[in-house]
């Protein structure tokens, strides 16, 4: 006979697994899964030949290698400059470092709309940034350039707010250590402090990433939104549904579903993997 | 030869954590930093590890002034209280890094490397746990790690911040004790900081008694067991495990005794 104590102890001190494990999935289910796998669903209808051909069109394909494209360019840059930003947030105090702190969220807060005008506004030929590019022949407004901008503005606070609490956190004994055993300020950071903050950074960066690939309301704004050189592929889809074209449209959603599921997958794999070897 | 700290002061702000402090450190001894919380005794091995600067004074290892040198550049070995491993590396990785990080010059090869940081983990007998991780250990193994890996450097000096503060009474004991044969093994100078007056006597050739920034007295510990030099030492050597001093003092009598010389 098996004793309940022992059930008890295998779940942890505080009971209601089953509560809570319940809630998690049908809150997942009807806010996450049932919505997508319905757009799956739809999706599975059309018949292969027709899919291959919606998706290997050649707008479309260009559409996926622009939105990729983009999003990568525009997760690396925040990768290292908002590690940057985590860093001073973290380890040093100066005039204004409130103020900074809170402009970290404004772009989880403001329309990305807004946002979008807005850079194009600055960007564009006679805006005020724009202007300055304009004399050395660098146009950032309403070009491929300016989807990455728009990208990197959203994606900001994800790595700083992912990176800063881990920096924070760290022991500045660790440190000291390292100092003791002869390493010098360079071996110090690349050999100690970093690798001990990069799985945050790529979760940040990989968030990131993922934010961006979906971003459509800041883009379209600063975009040029040409085919074959700057749309980008929630642009294609709406497009699409303004066609009524809906077997396209969910044929296209459906492929960058799948896409992005797959590159989390292994994003999250690789961190797992490194997490692993050191708690 | 000595290691020789000449009229050190600090000051944090209005508070005096060292006021005018000299020792004289005997090459190859183990002396004990004693005191209270906040007397000053983790800031004066701070200041001969070079973590911390000196208000005024001097720091010499050996005939060399090193009041002016980074941490980096003294050649101390240094062991915290909460032992400070690299969190992403293996037992192996962290008892190595103070060889890999050498410039290119002095760095040992791969092959030097290895054998050297093999007979450390043997030394502090952790043979089996090479690959572990800090968090795969406990508290005991993980502070030998710090100690192996502070001595892969070959330090001149070797200090220890309150070693076994954060571990449990019995493994504390068995480490104190530990630690001095390992230390009577090689022989490296070293300074410990401590508040626990049993570890101190027990471990030390001689021991610094510290309070508010001053030094009360330095001796030997059956000295400063039986000629306390005033109220201060008496009061704080009043509760020592007695044995334990009467074991050691016996132990020293014996050594001493003519005609039965080591």
């Amino acid at each position: 006979m098996k004793f309940p104590i022992k059930m008890k102890r295998d779940r942890g001190k505080i009971p209601g697994f089953g509560l809570s494990l319940g809630l998690s999935l049908s809150y997942i289910s009807f806010l996450i899964l049932i919505p997508i796998s319905s757009l799956v669903l739809y999706a599975a209808k059309i018949p292969l030949k027709e899919y291959f051909e919606i998706i290997l069109d050649e707008r479309v394909i260009a559409a996926f290698k622009i939105s990729f494209f983009s999003a990568t360019t525009a997760a690396l840059i925040n990768f290292v400059f908002g590690f940057i930003i985590a860093w001073i947030l973290a380890r040093h105090n100066f005039f204004g470092k409130k103020i900074v702190d809170a402009c970290i969220d404004l772009p989880f807060a403001i329309p990305t709309a807004v946002a979008g005008i807005s850079l194009a506004q600055v960007f564009s030929p006679n805006g005020f940034l724009g202007k300055f590019l304009a004399q050395f022949n660098i146009s950032l407004g309403y070009s491929t350039a300016g989807i990455v901008i728009a990208l990197v503005f959203i994606g900001l606070p994800f790595v700083v707010r992912t990176v800063q609490p881990v920096i924070e956190e760290f022991d500045s004994v660790v440190e000291e250590a390292a100092a003791s055993l002869g390493a010098n300020y360079f071996q110090i950071f690349f050999k100690v402090v970093f690798p001990s903050v990069l799985p945050a950074l790529i979760t940040g960066t990989a968030m990131a990433f993922a934010r961006g690939l979906g971003e459509y309301g800041s883009v379209i704004f600063i975009s040029s939104n040409m085919p074959y050189v700057s749309e980008i592929v929630p642009l294609l889809i709406i497009k699409k549904l303004m066609q009524f074209d809906y077997v396209s449209a969910s044929a296209i959603g459906v492929t960058m579903l799948m896409i992005a599921f797959v590159m989390l997958l292994v994003i999250n794999f690789l961190q797992n993997k490194m997490l692993k070897e050191r708690s | 030869m000595n290691v020789e700290v000449t009229n050190v002061s600090k000051k944090f702000g209005n508070f005096v954590a060292l006021d005018n402090i000299s020792i004289n450190i005997p090459k190859g001894d183990i002396i004990a930093l004693l005191g209270p919380s906040g007397c000053g005794k983790t800031t004066l091995l701070r200041i001969i590890a070079g973590l911390e600067t000196p208000d005024s004074g001097v720091i010499k290892f050996f005939g060399e002034d090193l009041t002016n040198k980074q941490v980096k550049d003294r050649k101390v070995g240094f062991v915290f209280q909460h032992y400070a491993l690299f969190r992403h590396m293996n037992v192996f990785e962290n008892v190595a890094f103070g060889l890999r990080v050498r410039p290119r010059k002095i760095r040992p090869d791969k092959k030097t490397i290895h054998e050297n940081v093999m007979r450390l983990i043997s030394l502090v007998q952790l043979e089996g746990f090479v690959n572990r991780f800090p968090s795969e250990l406990s508290g005991g193994q993980r502070q030998r790690v710090a100690l192996a890996r502070a001595l892969a450097v070959e330090p001149t000096v070797l200090l220890l911040d309150e070693p076994f503060g954060a571990l449990d009474a019995k493994v504390r004991k068995e480490l104190r004790s530990w630690l001095r044969r390992l230390h009577d093994e090689i022989h490296v100078t070293s300074v410990f900081v401590t508040h626990d007056q049993d570890e101190a006597l027990e471990v030390s050739d001689s021991i610094v008694i510290v309070n508010k920034g001053k030094i009360e007295q330095i001796g030997s510990p059956i000295e400063v067991c039986d000629n306390p030099v005033n109220p201060f030492v008496a009061d704080f050597l009043s509760d020592v495990n007695r044995p334990l001093i009467k074991q050691k003092k016996h132990l020293f009598e014996t050594i001493n005794a003519p005609g039965q010389g080591i």
